[in-house]
C-alpha cells in the first residue's frame, strides 16, 4: 500500500501473451510499437499471440529482427466450447500446426471470424505450447484437458493487473495447479505497449461493440494495466518462480520466421528435364514464333544473358508457372498482357507474357531482377476484366485450394474512417460526423483538421475535439480488416495451410491469406499477380469486330506498330478511350509531349502521375524536349542512367540507379530506399536515406543544387513513382488502343460500350466523342438491337453503331437475349407480340418502352406507354386492350424526350441537351467548346454546359478542374481554391454550368479560368446528371 | 415475481405467522429469523420481532447491514419492499446487488430529521412493507418512540431502528435493543433489553458471506471439480 | 353540401416551436428531416432554407454540404397527427361534420353559412383561427371534400360553388396534388399527364386497366359523380367536470369533500374502459381572483377515487386556496391504459409489488425526488457504478470487486498519520489494490487504487489513493 516501494532489482521476463493491433478493435498499438517498448524494456523475449491470427507477425518479425528482440510467435484463442488459451510455436512444425489450426478455424466461419472447439485443438495439440487463459471460475476439469493434450507443454497464465482481487486470484491459480499439475507462468494479457493508450483500447472496444465509450460500461477494461510494464513492476506483483518461468517458456520456443522456405509447384516440368532445361525449350520455341524470319542476334544474345540470371537465381518455376497461367489464357481466347519488373524481358516476350518487343526499348533486364538485391521478380498479368474469374478458377482447379489462394490487403484506416470510428465513439453526432467528413475529402492536409473543425460548427478548443483529433491521429493506419488483393496468388509446393493461416474472403468461394504482399515480399515468398483490366476486354471485343468486318482473324500482334498517323493523332490530344492517356491530365500533356515513338508512350505514361508531377519533373522535361533547355548530366555515371529521359529521373529503377551511381548505395540500399519511397511521409524512415544520398553525392562530387534537386525529385516519387516497366507494358496498350481508335473507330467505339464500366468516360461522352469524329450511332430498338451494341453495315467506310440492349437501366441481359433471339425475322408485328414471344414482364416492358427501343413498333414514348401499360402479362389475353387512346396523348417534345433518354440510358443521340439552350446562350453571349478554342490566351471567356467531371486532384493544392461538355465538345475549366469556396454550392450540385472567366492557353491546350460560377441546371427541367461526381 | 416460498398454507399457519390481523387482539409475538442460530436461540420468538421494533445501538460502519441481510435477504425474496428511511450514507447499489437484494424492492426514502421520523412512522404502519430500517441519533423523545412502536405493531412489518451514540442506559418504549460492534471476521452483540430475561453474556457471531463485509482472507471461490467453493462473481476479462 | 378544406403545408414544420426571434441573433433556416434508407431526407424546409437552395426530398448530408448553420427537426408524424386532431376538434365549433386527411382539415360548412354570417365571414373566421394557432395554410371552397381538398392544396384560394363548375376549375391543376402513390405517378408521368384536365380527358375504363381503379373512382368523387362518405371526426378522451358553488369553498376540507365527489364521477367514468389517469387538474374560479389551478400526480395511473384522495390529501397539506372559490373543475386531459395491472376488490395483492399509495403519500409531502430507488450503473468509477431511480427498478447485480453497502456523498479526504491514513483511528490495508482508471472521454478521468482498509475498531472502509495526487481518500463504508 505504500506508494514508495523498495528498489527490486529487475527480473529477467519474457512476456508471453500480448496482442497487437491486428487483433482487430482489442490491440491498439502496433506489432513495432510492442516490440520496441519490449526491447527498451529489456524483456527477453516478446511472443505475439493475435486472436487466431498470424497477419502481424511478419511485422512483428521484421521490427524485432531490426532491434535484436527474440520474437516468439503464437495466437489466442477462445473456443467454442468455452476455454480461453494461448497457443506457441516452438519450431517450424509446431509452426506448421499452428498455421494449420488457425486455417481450421478461420476456413469454419464467416469472413472475419472464427470457429473452433477442443476438437480441433486437440487434433493439432502434439506440438505446440499451451498457455491457459483462465476464466474468472475456472473448472479444474479444464486444467486436465490441457495436462492430458499438452504434455509438459501446458502452464497456466497468470495475468495479475491490479484487478478486483489479485491475491485471491493468485491464491486461486495456485490451487488449480496443484489439483491439475500444471505449472504456473506469469503473463501480462498485453493489450497496448504503453499505459497512454488506454484511450485509444477504450475507443477500439467502442468500436467493436458499437455504442459510444461513455455507453460501453464495464465492457471497457477497468484500468491501463494491460501494456508492457517495467520489470521492477512486474517484480513486485508476481511471485519470482512465475517470472523465471515466462523465461524457461521463451528459451523452448526456438521458431524464428526467416525459417519459412517455399517451394515452387514442381508439376510444370515434364518428366527428365529440369525446369532449367523446360524454360529454355519454351523460349526457343517462342522465339521461333514471334520471329519467323530469324531470331535477331541481339535478341538471341539478350535471351541467353537472361535465361542464365534466372538459372543462376533459381527462379525458372516462376516463370513456367506464369507462362502456365498465359497459355491457359490464350487456349481460351481470353486477352492477357505482362508488366512488373521482369514482366518485359526477352524471355516473356518469347513466352507469351508480353507483347513489347525487345528491341523496342533500351530495357535491362537487370534493372529488373538482379542478383545482388536478391528480390523476388515481379510479373503482374493484367487479364480481360470480365473474364479474369475463369483464370482464377483454373489456378484453383489445377493448383488445388489447399495449394493456391490470394494475398490478403490490409485495410487500413484512413482519416475519414477513424473520424467517422473516433467521432461515434464519443458520442459526436451523426450530422456533425457528416459535416467534417464532407469537409475532409482527400484534398485536406490532415494538419488543416483543426481549421475544418470550426467549419464544421465545432470547437477545437474543446475537451472532445481535441480529444477526437488525438484519437483519429493515433487511429490512422491501423488495420481495420483484412480483404483480398486485387489478384495475387501464392502458390505452394505442399499444403500452403502449413506456410500462412488461410481464411475466408467476402467473396463466395474465395480464400486468402494472412499476410499481404509487403508481408511475403519481407519473407521472400514469390507470388503471381493475376489482375483484371477492362481494356484488355475492349479490345478483345474490338478485334473479334475488325476480325469479322475483314473476314480473317486480327489479333494484336498483327496491328503494324509505329504508325505516323496514331502518334498524329495523340499529338491532337485526340484520345477519349485510349487506354491511360485519356484523362484530362494525359489529354492536356499529350500536343506538349508530342510522341512520335513508342518509348515516348512510355515517358507519357509515366510522367503525369503525383510523383513526377511533385518532384518537379514535367516542366524540365518539356523544356528539355521542346530544345529550350540544355540537356546536361553532371558525370558519365549518371548520363548513363538518365539519358533516355533526357537527363530527368522520370522512373521508379533511375532513382534506385541513381543513388547507386551518384550516392554509392549498395544494390539492397537501394531496394531499401524504394521500400521506403512508398511510406516516406508516414514512417519517417527516409531521413536517415536523405541524409545518406546527400552525402554521398557530395562525396562524389556533385554540386549542391543538384543534389537539392535529385532529393527533391526523389521525394516527389514518394507518393507515386511509377517504374518502367509498367509503363511500357502500358504504354503497348496504349499504342494498341490509340491504333484501333484511329483506323477502327466505329468498333473500337462498340468494343468500349460493351466493356463498360472502365476508363475515365461515361457511354454518353464516348458516343458524343464518336459522333464528332463523324460515327454513325443508331438508337436502340427492338426491331434491330442485340443485347451487346453491334457493327451495321451502312455502306460507309466505317459501319454504323446500333446501341444494344445492355444501355438500358434496369434491363437485364436474360430479357435483353430474349428480345434478340425470339424476334421473327421480319420483326415484331405488335406490342402484345413482343410482350408474348419474348415473355417480358411488366418491368421489362416498361424499360424498353422508357428507353424509347419502342419508337418503331409502336409510336412515340406517349403512346408506347399507354398501349404497354394496357398489357396484363399475368393474364395472357392478348389483345384485349382496344381502348386506343394516343389521340388524347400529345407527343412529347424533343426536351422531354432528352429527359426521358437521360433517364433510361444516361445518354441521349437525338440533339445535345445544351443545343435545345444554345438560343438563349447565344443571346447570353455564351461561347461554345469550339469557340472558346479559337479564343486568345487572356481573353474573356464564357461557357455553358452539363458539368461531366468534377476532379480534385492531390498534386493541384487546391485546384478543381471541372469539365463541360456542350453540343460542340468539352470544355476545361479550372477552378482556384478561393472560388470554390465561395461558390460551393454552385460547384457541387449544379448540373448545368455557367462559367465566366480568362482564356488560359499554351499551345493547343485551352483552359478557361473561372472568376464566377452561375447555377442554370434549372433550365435542364430533370436531365438527370451523368457526371463522375467526387462525392 | 413467483409466489413467496413460505405463503402460509392454512389459516392456524397465516395466524401463527402474523400474517392475518386479527383485529380485536393484541398480535402474538412473531419474528423472522436473523440467520445467526446463536442470536434467534437469545431473541424472543427466535428471531428479529415483527410488528415492533427492532433497536440496534452502533457505530456505522460495523456490518450492522451484514448482520440484518439474511433477514432482509428473506424480506425480499417474499417479494416485500425494503424502506431505508434517512440512512447515513448513499445505499451503494452495486454492494447491494452484490449482496442478493434486488434493488427493484429497495426503496431510499431522504427526509430531514423532522421528517423522517413522520416518514419512519407511515412507513411501518404500512401492511405491505416487508422491513423498515430508520436511523435515529443518540436523542429520541419519548413521545416520537411511542408513536414509531404504535406504527410498527399496525403495520406488522420487520422494523428496525439503528441509533449511533445513543445510551445504553435510557430506558425506551422499544421491547428489544441491542449492542453491535465488530469483532474479528464478525460480531460482539449483547442484547440490553428483551422480552424475557436478560443476557449478560455478549454473543459472538461470525460472518455466513461475505456481503457487505469483504474477508481478503477467505478461501478462494473456485469451481473445482470435486471441491465445493462457493464463487463469488468476479469481473470478467472482457 | 359545400366543403371548406384548410390545407396545412406546412405542417411538419409548424408543430416545432419557433425560435424566440429576439431581432439581434441571426434567424437559423430551419428543416425537418425524414429518416429515407440509411440516411435522412429533407421533408420540408422554411423559406429561408429554401432561399438557400434546399429543397424537399434532398439529402441530409447534401444540404449540410450547402448550409452549415441549419436547425435541424426530425420529423414526428404523430405530433402532426395530434395536431390536426387538435385542430379539428377546435373546428367542430363551426360545423359538427369535420373531416381529417392528412395535411388537410374538411369542414361541411353548408349548413352553418348562416349562423356564422355567410361564406366569406365564416371563412375568414377558421382561417384567422388556424393562423392564430400558429399554422400557415391554404384554404378552398368546394361542392365536393376531394375536390376542395385538391384546390386547397394547390394554394390558390379558390372558391367553388356549384358541381357543374368543377371540371374547369380542377383542370388547371397539377397531378401533385393527387399525392398519388409512386407507381401509378410513374405511369401518368410516362404518358406525358401533367394536368388534372389532361387526366379527366382520358377514358374511365383505360386510365383504370393502367393506373388502378382507384383513381377514376376518386376522380368522379371530385367531380361529384360519385358518393364521397366521411368518416366523421369524433373527439378524443378527455374528462372535464366542474361543480358550480352557491356558496364559495374557503377551506381545503371542503374542497376535499368536494374533490371526493368529482373523484367518483371520474372513477366512474373511467370503469369498465380499462382507463386511468396518473395527473389530474383541479380548476378553481374566484370572485376577485385570477382562476388558479392545483395540480396533482401520482406514480401509476389509476381511476380509484380513494387512492386519488389520499394523495390529495397529503399534496395539500403545505398549499391553501388563493381565494375562495366559486366553481371547482377537474380536468383528466391524458387518459391513459390501466397498464394491465387488475384491480381486484380488495386492492393491491398482499407482498407483491410496492406499496404504491404509501409512496405516493410520502412524495406527495417530502417532495418528488425523495423517495427513490437505486439502480446499477454499469460504469468502473464506483461514483458513477449507481444511480437514483424511479422506486421499484430493476437492475441486474454486477460483477465487480468488494464493494461498501454505504457511499460517500463525496470522497472524503483522509489525513495521514504515523505512515498509515486516519480516519478517527489507524486504517490498515487489506490485501492488494484493486485499481481503476478510468472516464477519460468525459473529462472525469480517474486513476485509483481502491482497498479496504480496517480501523483497530474493527469498522472497515473503502479508501483510495489518488494515484495522480497522491492523496488518500474515504468512500465508503463496509456496514
Amino acid at each position: 500500500m505504500n506508494p514508495t516501494h523498495p528498489a527490486t532489482p529487475a527480473p529477467g521476463y519474457a512476456e508471453l501473451h500480448c496482442l497487437s493491433n491486428f487483433s482487430f478493435q482489442r490491440g491498439a498499438s502496433s506489432a513495432q510499437e510492442l516490440v520496441e517498448r519490449a526491447h527498451a524494456l529489456g524483456y527477453r523475449a516478446l511472443a505475439i499471440t493475435d486472436e487466431c491470427s498470424l497477419a502481424g507477425i511478419v511485422r512483428a518479425h521484421v521490427a524485432a529482427r531490426d532491434c535484436g528482440l527474440k520474437l516468439l510467435v503464437g495466437a489466442e484463442f477462445a473456443l467454442a466450447d468455452g476455454l480461453r488459451l494461448a497457443l506457441l510455436a516452438p519450431d517450424r512444425n509446431a509452426y506448421g500446426d499452428l498455421s494449420e489450426l488457425i486455417s481450421l478455424g478461420r476456413r469454419n466461419a464467416e469472413k472475419g471470424d472464427y470457429h473452433l472447439s477442443r476438437d480441433d485443438v486437440e487434433s493439432l495439440s502434439r506440438r505446440l505450447l499451451a498457455l491457459w487463459l483462465p476464466s474468472d471460475a475456472p473448472d479444474a476439469d479444464d486444467g486436465r484437458w490441457f495436462a492430458n493434450h499438452f504434455a509438459e507443454r501446458a502452464w497456466i497464465a497468470v495475468e495479475l493487473v491490479n484487478g478486483p482481487d489479485d491475491q485471491g486470484r493468485l491464491a486461486q491459480l495456485r490451487w488449480l495447479g496443484e489439483a491439475t499439475g500444471l505449472p504456473l507462468v506469469a503473463a501480462g494479457d498485453v493489450h497496448m505497449h504503453a499505459r497512454k493508450r488506454r484511450p485509444l483500447q477504450d475507443v477500439l472496444t467502442a468500436i467493436r461493440v458499437g455504442r459510444p465509450v461513455a455507453q460501453c460500461g464495464l465492457a471497457l477494461f477497468p484500468n491501463g494495466e494491460r501494456h508492457l510494464r517495467n520489470r521492477s513492476r512486474l517484480a513486485r506483483l508476481y511471485p519470482p518462480e512465475l517470472l523465471a518461468e515466462t523465461l524457461r517458456v521463451a528459451e523452448r520456443c526456438q521458431f524464428v520466421m526467416s525459417e519459412l522456405a517455399y517451394e515452387y509447384p514442381a508439376e510444370l516440368v515434364p518428366p527428365g528435364r529440369t525446369a532449367a532445361e523446360h524454360l529454355a525449350a519454351l523460349t526457343q520455341q517462342g522465339l521461333m514464333v514471334r520471329y519467323p524470319e530469324g531470331i535477331p542476334l541481339r535478341v538471341q544474345a539478350q535471351v541467353a544473358h537472361e535465361l542464365a540470371l534466372v538459372a543462376h537465381l533459381r527462379y525458372e518455376a516462376f516463370f513456367l508457372t506464369v507462362h502456365d497461367v498465359v497459355t491457359f489464357a490464350r487456349g481460351q481466347n481470353i486477352l492477357c498482357q505482362g508488366r512488373g519488373s521482369a514482366a518485359n524481358s526477352a524471355v516473356c516476350y518469347a513466352l507469351g507474357i508480353t507483347e513489347v518487343r525487345p528491341e523496342d526499348g533500351n530495357l535491362l533486364f537487370e534493372r529488373f531482377i538482379s542478383v545482388e538485391r536478391g528480390e523476388p521478380p515481379d510479373i503482374d498479368v493484367d487479364f480481360e476484366h470480365d473474364r479474369r474469374e475463369e483464370v482464377i478458377q483454373y489456378i484453383y482447379a489445377k493448383y488445388g485450394r489447399d495449394r493456391a489462394a490470394l494475398a490478403a490487403t490490409v485495410i487500413s484506416y484512413r482519416t475519414k474512417s477513424s473520424l467517422r470510428d473516433v467521432g461515434r465513439a464519443l458520442g459526436f453526432a451523426e450530422d456533425q460526423l457528416d459535416r467534417l467528413a464532407k469537409n475532409l475529402s482527400w484534398w485536406d492536409d490532415p494538419a488543416l483538421l483543426g481549421q475544418r473543425m470550426v467549419e464544421a460548427g465545432l470547437d477545437p478548443d474543446s475537451r472532445a475535439v481535441r480529444m477526437l483529433l488525438i484519437l483519429v491521429r493515433q487511429l490512422r493506419r491501423f488495420p481495420r480488416h483484412l480483404s483480398q488483393h486485387v489478384g495475387g496468388f501464392v502458390i505452394a509446393c505442399g499444403p500452403l495451410a502449413r506456410l500462412v493461416p488461410i481464411e475466408n474472403a467476402a467473396m463466395k468461394d474465395r480464400t486468402v491469406i494472412q499476410w499481404d504482399k509487403d508481408d511475403l515480399e519481407s519473407l521472400g515468398l514469390l507470388k503471381v499477380d493475376v489482375l483484371a483490366l477492362g481494356m484488355l476486354s475492349a479490345l478483345r471485343r474490338t478485334l473479334q469486330m475488325v476480325s469479322a468486318l475483314r473476314g480473317r482473324p486480327f489479333a494484336m500482334r498483327d496491328i503494324p506498330r509505329e504508325d505516323p498517323a496514331v502518334y498524329r493523332m495523340l499529338s491532337r490530344g485526340d484520345s477519349i478511350g485510349v487506354f491511360q492517356v485519356e484523362s484530362r491530365a494525359q489529354m492536356s500533356m499529350l500536343p506538349r509531349l508530342k510522341p512520335e515513338k513508342f518509348y515516348d508512350l512510355v515517358i507519357e505514361v509515366a510522367i503525369v502521375r503525383p510523383g513526377p508531377i511533385q518532384g518537379g519533373m514535367v516542366h524540365p522535361y518539356l523544356r528539355r524536349r521542346d530544345g529550350i533547355e540544355k540537356v546536361e548530366y553532371p558525370s558519365d555515371a549518371v548520363r548513363d542512367v538518365l539519358t533516355r529521359t533526357l537527363g530527368v529521373p522520370i522512373f521508379q529503377e533511375q532513382v534506385m540507379k541513381l543513388a547507386e551511381v551518384a550516392a554509392g548505395f549498395t544494390p539492397g540500399e537501394a531496394d531499401q530506399l524504394r521500400r521506403s519511397m512508398a511510406s516516406w511521409r508516414q514512417s519517417g524512415t527516409l531521413e536517415r536515406f536523405k541524409q545518406q544520398l546527400c552525402d554521398g553525392m557530395a562525396e562524389r562530387g556533385y554540386d549542391s543544387e543538384y543534389i537539392e534537386r535529385i532529393i527533391r525529385q526523389i521525394e516527389g516519387f514518394s507518393d507515386y513513382g511509377f517504374p518502367e516497366s509498367h509503363a511500357a507494358s502500358f504504354a503497348i496498350l496504349v499504342y494498341f488502343s490509340a491504333w484501333l481508335k484511329c483506323h477502327e473507330p466505329a468498333a473500337f467505339l462498340c468494343g468500349l460500350l460493351n466493356s463498360l464500366p472502365m476508363g475515365f468516360y461515361s457511354a454518353s461522352q464516348l458516343i458524343q466523342d464518336g459522333r464528332r469524329h463523324r460515327l454513325d450511332v443508331r438508337p436502340v430498338d427492338v426491331q434491330i438491337s442485340q443485347w451487346e451494341s453491334t457493327l451495321e453495315d451502312n455502306g460507309q467506310p466505317q459501319p454504323a453503331v446500333r446501341l444494344g440492349f445492355n444501355r438500358i437501366n434496369g434491363l437485364g441481359e436474360a430479357v435483353g437475349l430474349r428480345v434478340a433471339q425470339a424476334r421473327p425475322a421480319g420483326g415484331y408485328r405488335s406490342v402484345d407480340e413482343l410482350q408474348r414471344l419474348a415473355q417480358l414482364d411488366k418491368r421489362a416492358l416498361a424499360a424498353l418502352t422508357e428507353s424509347g427501343a419502342l419508337e418503331a413498333l409502336a409510336g412515340h414514348r406517349r403512346a408506347a406507354h399507354w398501349r404497354v401499360a394496357g398489357i396484363d402479362p399475368a393474364h395472357d389475353l392478348g389483345n384485349t386492350d382496344s381502348d386506343a387512346a394516343p389521340d388524347l396523348l400529345t407527343p412529347p417534345t424533343l426536351g422531354q424526350d432528352l429527359v426521358a433518354d437521360y433517364r433510361s440510358m444516361a445518354l441521349t443521340l437525338r440533339a445535345h441537351p445544351v443545343s435545345l439552350l444554345r438560343e438563349r446562350l447565344s443571346r447570353e453571349r455564351m461561347h461554345t467548346a469550339v469557340d472558346l478554342r479559337n479564343r486568345r490566351d487572356g481573353q474573356l471567356g464564357r461557357a455553358c454546359g452539363i458539368v461531366v467531371g468534377r476532379q480534385r486532384p492531390g498534386t493541384a493544392s487546391g485546384v478543381t478542374f471541372v469539365t463541360l461538355e456542350d453540343e460542340t465538345g468539352n470544355v476545361n475549366v479550372i477552378i482556384w481554391r478561393d472560388l470554390a469556396d465561395l461558390q460551393r454550392r454552385e460547384l457541387l450540385t449544379a448540373r448545368l454550368l455557367a462559367v465566366y472567366g480568362v482564356v488560359q492557353r499554351e499551345g493547343r491546350v485551352v483552359h478557361l479560368l473561372a472568376q464566377r460560377l452561375v447555377d442554370l441546371t434549372g433550365r435542364l427541367g430533370e436531365l438527370p446528371s451523368s457526371s463522375r461526381d467526387f462525392h | 415475481m413467483s409466489r413467496p416460498p413460505d405463503s402460509p398454507h392454512t389459516l392456524q399457519q397465516a395466524i401463527r405467522q402474523g400474517a392475518v390481523w386479527r383485529g380485536d387482539r393484541c398480535p402474538p409475538i412473531t419474528a423472522r429469523p436473523s440467520g445467526y442460530p446463536a442470536l434467534d436461540a437469545q431473541l424472543p420468538g427466535g428471531g428479529w420481532g415483527l410488528g415492533q421494533i427492532n433497536e440496534l445501538l452502533h457505530r456505522p460502519g460495523q456490518g450492522e447491514l451484514a448482520l440484518l441481510l439474511p433477514a432482509l435477504r428473506r424480506v425480499a425474496e417474499e417479494g416485500r419492499p425494503i424502506l431505508l428511511v434517512a440512512p447515513p450514507w448513499i445505499p451503494y447499489a452495486p454492494a447491494w446487488a452484490q449482496a442478493g437484494i434486488p434493488l427493484a424492492q429497495l426503496v431510499w426514502i431522504r427526509a430531514t430529521a423532522a421528517d423522517a421520523l413522520w416518514a419512519l412512522e407511515q412507513a411501518l404502519a404500512e401492511p405491505d412493507c416487508g422491513a423498515v430500517l430508520g436511523w435515529a441519533g443518540p436523542r429520541l423523545d419519548d413521545r416520537h418512540a411511542r408513536r414509531l412502536q404504535l406504527a410498527a405493531r399496525r403495520g406488522g412489518g420487520l422494523g428496525l431502528l439503528l441509533r449511533h451514540g445513543a445510551p445504553e442506559s435510557v430506558a425506551s418504549p422499544f421491547p428489544l435493543r441491542l449492542a453491535v460492534a465488530a469483532q474479528g471476521d464478525g460480531w460482539r452483540v449483547r442484547l440490553l433489553k428483551r422480552r424475557g430475561p436478560p443476557l449478560s453474556e455478549p454473543l459472538y457471531l461470525t460472518q455466513p458471506d461475505s456481503s457487505f463485509r469483504p474477508r481478503p482472507e477467505s478461501p478462494l471461490p473456485c469451481h473445482a471439480g470435486l471441491l465445493e467453493f462457493d464463487a463469488t462473481p468476479r469481473r470478467r476479462a472482457a | 353540401m359545400l366543403w371548406l378544406a384548410i390545407h396545412l403545408p406546412q405542417l411538419a414544420l409548424d408543430i416545432f416551436p419557433p425560435m424566440p426571434d429576439d431581432g439581434t441573433a441571426l434567424q437559423r433556416p430551419r428543416i425537418v428531416v425524414a429518416s429515407h434508407g440509411r440516411g435522412e431526407r429533407l421533408a420540408l424546409v422554411d423559406a429561408l432554407a429554401a432561399s438557400l437552395g434546399l429543397k424537399p426530398d434532398m439529402k441530409l448530408s447534401a444540404a449540410l454540404a450547402l448550409v452549415n448553420e441549419l436547425t435541424i427537426h426530425r420529423r414526428k408524424p404523430q405530433a402532426e397527427a395530434s395536431a390536426l386532431t387538435q385542430l379539428a376538434a377546435w373546428a367542430l365549433r363551426f360545423t359538427p361534420t369535420v373531416a381529417t386527411v392528412p395535411q388537410t382539415l374538411l369542414l361541411e360548412i353548408g349548413g352553418c353559412l348562416r349562423y356564422f354570417g355567410g361564406l366569406d365571414a365564416l371563412r375568414a373566421q377558421v382561417e384567422q383561427g388556424v393562423a392564430a394557432q400558429g399554422y400557415a395554410l391554404a384554404s378552398a371552397v368546394a361542392p365536393t371534400p376531394l375536390a376542395a381538398q385538391w384546390l386547397a392544396c394547390h394554394g390558390d384560394g379558390a372558391t367553388v360553388t356549384a358541381t357543374a363548375e368543377l371540371p374547369t376549375a380542377l383542370a388547371s391543376l397539377p397531378l401533385t396534388v393527387l399525392a398519388l402513390e409512386p407507381a401509378p405517378a410513374q405511369t401518368l408521368r410516362q404518358l406525358g399527364i401533367a394536368s388534372l384536365g389532361q387526366l379527366l380527358a382520358l377514358p374511365r375504363a383505360g386510365l383504370g386497366r393502367r393506373v388502378g381503379k382507384q383513381l377514376p373512382l376518386a376522380l368522379d368523387r371530385a367531380l361529384g359523380h360519385a358518393a364521397d362518405p366521411r368518416d366523421p371526426f369524433i373527439p378524443p378522451d378527455r374528462f372535464e367536470r366542474c361543480i358550480d358553488l352557491d356558496w364559495p369553498v374557503e377551506t381545503l376540507e371542503v374542497f376535499v369533500k368536494l374533490a371526493a365527489r368529482l373523484l367518483e364521477a371520474l372513477d366512474a367514468f373511467l370503469s369498465g374502459r380499462g382507463l386511468g389517469v396518473q395527473t389530474l387538474f383541479f380548476r378553481f374560479t374566484h370572485d376577485d381572483h385570477p382562476a388558479s389551478g392545483l395540480r396533482v400526480g401520482i406514480g401509476r395511473p389509476t381511476r380509484r377515487a380513494a387512492e386519488w384522495l389520499a394523495v390529495l390529501r397529503e399534496r395539500i397539506v403545505h398549499e391553501q386556496l388563493v381565494a375562495p372559490a366559486t366553481s371547482v373543475t377537474l380536468v383528466a386531459d391524458t387518459l391513459q391504459l390501466l397498464d394491465g395491472r387488475p384491480l381486484t376488490l380488495f386492492g393491491p395483492q398482499g407482498g407483491q409489488g410496492l406499496p404504491e399509495l404509501l409512496l405516493a403519500r410520502l412524495g406527495a409531502r417530502l417532495g418528488q425526488g425523495a423517495v427513490i430507488g437505486v439502480a446499477t450503473v454499469p460504469e468502473h468509477r464506483p461514483e458513477r457504478a449507481w444511480r437514483e431511480a424511479a422506486p421499484g427498478t430493476a437492475a441486474a447485480a454486477l460483477p465487480v470487486g468488494p464493494r461498501p453497502g454505504w457511499l460517500l456523498p463525496e470522497p472524503q479526504p483522509l489525513p495521514w498519520r504515523n505512515e498509515r491514513p486516519w480516519h478517527g483511528e489507524p486504517l490498515t490495508c487489506l490485501g492488494r489494490a484493486e485499481r481503476i482508471e478510468s472516464g477519460w472521454w468525459d473529462g472525469g478521468d480517474v486513476a485509483r487504487d481502491y482497498y479496504v482498509a480496517q480501523g483497530e475498531s474493527g469498522a472497515r472502509y473503502w479508501i483510495f489513493h489518488d494515484c495522480r495526487d497522491g492523496g488518500w481518500w474515504l468512500h465508503g463504508c463496509f456496514a
